[in-house]
């Protein structure tokens, strides 16, 4: 059976975490761009 | 120089992240490890996972950013640079002032889907053991046995997250293809 109370209590110990996916993918973007801009100079 | 690079390219592109995830986890310290001997000064303990996570993540996003801004470069009319050069413009202030700014008003929408996939794709992260969404629903969900409830809460907030991200880039992509695009949108 599905425990909506379960499910309200665990969304902020979830939430918590949220900042840690944001800091890979945001960092790994901006890495990933330069490192893309130098691969194309590299290629054309 | 071009086909090693094309190479990588393609290596990277055709594999699956977790295993480039798995390959830059366990391959790192032994190169490091191979460093070593050559007398290089690394340190080969306590590698951080972080760290891992960022160079696994930024070599695929880079490229998959390399075939967008490729593909960019080559949807901005050559004309335009020609006809720069022709009214009395450096080669660098064409590049510049004409390609590219058209480069990035078509590159932005690329962007924001590389984006909107890194966000999906951290939820990889957790096997090498760093804790974000997934990692924390994982442990939450062990210890109550409430797999269901802890999953739809991740669900919940990777879906705001990549709404808020793809909110933001609109209003900027819409501004800047306005500004910068040959047809008004």
């Amino acid at each position: 059976m599905f425990d909506l109370n379960f499910a309200k209590q665990s969304l902020p110990q979830i939430i918590v975490a949220a900042p840690m996916t944001l800091l890979i993918a945001l960092v790994a973007t901006l890495a990933g761009l330069i490192l893309a801009i130098l691969i194309v100079m590299a290629r054309e | 120089m071009t086909p090693l690079v094309a190479t990588l390219v393609s290596f990277i592109r055709g594999t699956p992240i977790l295993v480039q995830l798995y390959v830059v986890y366990y391959g790192l310290p032994q190169l490091l490890v191979v460093m070593k001997s050559w007398g290089w000064n690394v340190n080969t303990n306590g590698l951080p996972a972080l760290l891992i996570a960022f160079l696994a993540y930024s070599l695929n996003a880079a490229a998959n950013l390399s075939e967008s801004i490729r593909s960019t470069y080559h949807a901005v009319d050559s004309g335009q640079y020609e006809a720069a050069v022709t009214v009395g413009m450096t080669s660098f202030r064409a590049m510049k002032q004409i390609v590219v700014p058209q480069l990035i008003a078509n590159l932005l929408p690329n962007l924001t889907n590389i984006l909107l996939d890194l966000v999906k794709d951290t939820a990889l992260v957790y096997n090498i053991g760093i804790i974000e969404i997934m990692g924390q629903a994982n442990i939450i969900s062990s210890l109550g046995f409430k797999y269901l409830e802890t999953y739809l809460d991740a669900l919940i907030v990777y879906i705001v997250i990549c709404w808020v991200i793809a909110r933001l880039f609109q209003p900027t992509e819409f501004l800047i293809r306005r500004r910068y695009s040959p047809v008004n949108v």
